[in-house]
């Protein structure tokens, strides 16, 4: 793959008419098994290839990509970056590639995880299925393993080149009246624990059986890490610096303020074991081992290379993964210090609904219980929040054990305690 | 590139699939953004690539690749077919297609201008232009605008013995403008129906002729009361609708859905098939019509990856649920002859599921304006364009909320509101449907981003709807 890699590039760069060139070429392959009603009902492997070139006539920028590999391609689709570049008005908020760059060193790549196949995945959701089907239950989910090769270079010299693989495991486990969700996430497949993973579904799924509707209104939640990695990727991507200093964001004056309890901290690290990231950004540019919140106090926005220019402001780019630090708290030790609360599994449908205070709303899925004095007493039908993640991070009274979740952010993060957490209406289920 | 579609059904079904398909399919596509006078980015991209789809003893298997010389696709069809052996040990019954006559048939969607003949300079330049009509309101601190075009050619080889091809041509462009004014922030949008069609949309949105008007909306929005929660009559407009009708009806009447086959992401639906000719959906004057033939419709194709060709059908008759959209898999499973034709892949790596159609409120059959739905409201909210939107996964709870929002009061649209956010249940929902304005008011929305499956695919479709009220609705103070 590198030498494919390396030619494409060096075809782009010694053909290039513009100021500044960059290429990016991403080779992807993912293998994928759905099943449901216990049976695999979709089945697929993919192998993708993407070449990107961006150009710059001064900052006249064009970009354009293809996945057509020959040298004649290639040739052609600088010339239409460069096309796009010269016919393109000026973004005056263009810089000129970066040089040279340090990366943190990180470990994402396995070789087991690679070669994992379509029998491999089918053997795990098959032995998931009976143990589901020996409860009683239906079970449904998906095994996802993959591999992405990624190349970096500029004319400014700067070359960075990077291999990740990822496998996940979610098995949703099924009564007549009752669900329970677990899943499993590492860059190294043979970390994955089908078997554990759909043991906690089916408990969680018998354990839901008969929910009660209760009352919509603010309830102490503990919020599994599933949840609060859900949460956490929305409140993470609301931290541009320029959106907060041109006044549209919930952090607008806030940095270097108190915006959350003491037990809140929300940082990044490319280069942990437990969660390891893509080293760069998708300029090159290297991803930051950064706190965002930490203890309480927003230390950090988001600063893109032109804004971080423009105040003077270190960079950080965005986050490339979400660590959230825990006390190291059981759930059982949280749900103990719990009078009228609600344990949650995890959320579904996530949106804004007042980005100036992040307000955000959802539903809750896949197993919530009623907890009264210190212990569960029932399972309860699903309801919708409708809360300011502000006001949930003053709230924080409790952090668990850090686990490793998260389906489009890397996430590392605990289950917590929130002292009010509103619901505003209920479903049928 | 058809030989080579057929080429990979004959190998699949001499290595001993009872059922094949190829599809290659090949993609350009151009994205224009910019911000507050400057270009953020303009990106041209193709893509091109090969999807194999088998059925080996009952059960499916799916493999692609980017390479489409011959000895890779041979590989990639002996690739799926061993995809196709892991699904067997897995198999609770052996996958049954319903029938599809074999055809050779080429669509092509209409339009006028090809969006790719027409310069960077000029689209750059329009929406520039729009900036700057935007920032010259005072209070408007940020103005984005973009345009897309995509143009899908795709070929399809069956081993039912169909050879089948379209090119589809998609188009759409929108702006914002966002509002700051004491600590709060606001935007509004302006959101022209994407089609599938050519820069004609461009032209046809009057995109300058809007400008001054969404600035000004934009202001008076931030500057507007909170709305007061409590129980109101809402008018919704067709954009706003288009969304209720995508999250509320056309996911809840997806038939894997229903069947529980999407349960690990997507979840499942409430319409279950038991229910389908029984269950009172909406009041009497609603009618739900799924349509894969409309002119422009985004889910417009000729025919879906299934090789059934687009068809007309109810999915809701008179207020009671009617129809499901299937593939061919599961069209079976509710006793159908033959699939509504609903089955899409989002790219030719991504394995066809269910999708749903374009699908459209019909309007009212008595005369009637949004001036007269408004005159004969007494105390309600107008609500235009896409907000905040979320549903639980069965399709019951939902709670959305709009882009503008005016008071009415004694017939009368009054002032400007923010932070209006409507809950409800479905099937109440629908069945508080009293008016609908008539088919002069009919105006189809398209959703650019729809999410399904895992791994997660992303499909367009079109909504039609006219103006239409809604009695006695949950309203709640989005702040």
């Amino acid at each position: 793959m590198r030498e494919i890699a390396e030619k494409a590039i060096e075809i782009v760069l010694s053909n290039s008419k513009g100021d500044h060139t960059e290429v990016s070429l991403a080779l992807s392959r993912q293998g994928a098994t759905r099943f449901a009603n216990n049976a695999i009902t979709h089945n697929q492997e993919s192998e993708r290839v993407e070449i990107s070139v961006r150009v710059a006539f001064g900052n006249k920028v064009g970009s354009a990509s293809t996945n057509l590999l020959d040298e004649r391609s290639i040739v052609e689709v600088v010339r239409r970056a460069e096309e796009i570049a010269m016919a393109a008005e000026p973004d005056t908020e263009y810089l000129p590639p970066p040089g040279p760059q340090d990366y943190l060193q990180t470990q994402c790549f396995s070789e087991k995880t690679d070669l994992f196949g379509p029998m491999d995945r089918a053997e795990a959701i098959r032995a998931s299925i009976d143990m589901c089907e020996s409860k009683g239950l239906v079970s449904a989910g998906s095994f996802i393993t993959a591999r992405t090769d990624l190349f970096i270079a500029n004319s400014s010299g700067l070359r960075a080149e990077h291999r990740e693989s990822m496998s996940r495991f979610a098995v949703t486990a099924i009564s007549p009246d009752s669900s329970g969700w677990a899943e499993s996430i590492d860059f190294d497949v043979t970390r994955i624990d089908p078997i554990s993973t759909t043991r906690i579904a089916i408990e969680k799924a018998i354990a839901s059986k008969s929910p009660k509707e209760i009352e919509p209104r603010s309830y102490e939640v503990i919020l599994e890490p599933a949840a609060v990695a859900e949460l956490g990727a929305f409140i993470i991507f609301s931290m541009d610096a320029k959106a907060a200093h041109e006044g549209r964001s919930p952090f607008t004056g806030k940095e270097g303020e108190r915006i959350g309890s003491e037990l809140v901290t929300l940082r990044s690290d490319p280069s942990d074991p437990r969660c390891p990231s893509t080293p760069f950004l998708g300029d090159g540019m290297p991803a930051q081992r950064i706190f965002w919140i930490r203890n309480g106090v927003l230390e950090n926005l988001f600063y893109s290379r032109f804004w971080a220019q423009k105040t003077g402001h270190p960079f950080t780019g965005m986050p490339t993964n979400l660590i959230m630090d825990g006390q190291g708290k059981s759930i059982e030790e949280m749900i103990s210090s719990v009078k009228d609360g609600l344990l949650i599994t995890r959320f579904w449908y996530i949106r804004f609904v007042e980005e100036m205070r992040l307000v955000l709303t959802g539903m809750t899925r896949d197993g919530v219980f009623k907890v009264e004095d210190g212990r569960i007493i029932h399972s309860v039908k699903n309801m919708r929040f409708n809360e300011s993640m502000l006001d949930a991070l003053s709230n924080v009274e409790a952090t668990g054990r850090e686990k490793r979740t998260g389906e489009y952010i890397p996430s590392l993060v605990p289950a917590i305690k929130i002292s009010s957490f509103t619901f505003t209406s209920t479903t049928t289920f | 590139m058809k030989d080579l579609a057929r080429m990979a059904v004959e190998l699949a079904v001499g290595l001993g699939a009872s059922y094949a398909d190829a599809r290659i399919v090949s993609y350009r596509s151009q994205r224009i953004t910019t911000e507050d006078m400057r270009v953020s980015g303009i990106s041209d991209s193709e893509d091109m690539g090969i999807g194999i789809r088998v059925i080996v003893d009952g059960a499916w298997g799916f493999s692609s690749t980017y390479r489409l010389e011959r000895e890779a696709v041979e590989s990639t069809v002996r690739r799926a077919i061993e995809v196709a052996k892991a699904s067997g040990l897995a198999k609770r019954k052996p996958v049954s297609l319903v029938d599809e006559p074999p055809k050779d048939i080429r669509f092509v969607s209409p339009f006028r201008i090809d969006p790719f003949s027409i310069g960077i300079e000029q689209k750059v330049g329009l929406l520039l232009q729009v900036n700057e009509i935007l920032l010259k309101h005072k209070g408007i601190k940020k103005a984005t605008g973009y345009m897309f075009f995509g143009k899908e050619h795709r070929i399809i080889a069956t081993s039912d013995g169909s050879i089948l091809e379209s090119e589809v041509l998609t188009s759409a462009t929108g702006y914002t403008a966002t509002a700051v004014r004491e600590g709060d922030a606001k935007t509004r949008t302006y959101s022209p129906p994407p089609r599938t069609a050519g820069y004609e949309v461009v032209l046809d949105s009057d995109l300058l002729g809007n400008a001054d008007r969404v600035a000004e909306q934009a202001m008076e929005k931030v500057m507007a009361p909170e709305c007061e929660p409590g129980i109101k009559d809402l008018i919704l407009d067709p954009l706003n609708l288009a969304l209720t009708i995508h999250e509320s009806v056309g996911h809840a009447t997806e038939l894997d859905r229903a069947l529980g086959m999407e349960e690990s992401l997507a979840g499942r639906s409430f319409a279950t098939p038991d229910l389908l000719g029984k269950l009172r959906y909406g009041s009497e004057i609603v009618n739900f019509v799924a349509d894969n033939t409309l002119p422009g419709g985004l889910a417009t194709k000729g025919f879906d990856d299934d090789g059934v060709e687009g068809q007309r059908w109810f999915i809701v008759k008179d207020g009671i649920f009617s129809g499901y959209s299937t593939s061919r898999e599961v069209a079976g499973e509710i006793g159908l002859k033959r699939s509504t034709g609903c089955c899409r892949a989002d790219h030719w790596s991504s394995i066809p599921i269910v999708r749903q159609p374009n699908l459209s409120l019909m309007p009212g059959e008595e005369p009637l304006s949004l001036d007269d739905l408004i005159s004969d409201t007494d105390d309600g909210i107008y609500i235009e364009g896409m907000g905040s939107f979320s549903i639980d996964q069965i399709r019951v709870n939902f709670q959305f909320g709009g882009d503008a929002f005016w008071e009415i009061k004694k017939g009368k649209r009054t002032r400007m509101l923010k932070n209006v956010i409507y809950q409800a249940r479905t099937t109440d929902f629908w069945n508080s449907c009293d008016a609908i304005c008539d088919e002069r008011f009919w105006v189809p929305n398209g959703v650019l981003s729809c999410g399904k499956g895992d791994p997660m695919q992303i499909s367009q479709m079109t909504h039609g709807a006219a103006p239409a009220r809604f009695r006695r609705i949950n309203v709640i103070r989005g702040s």
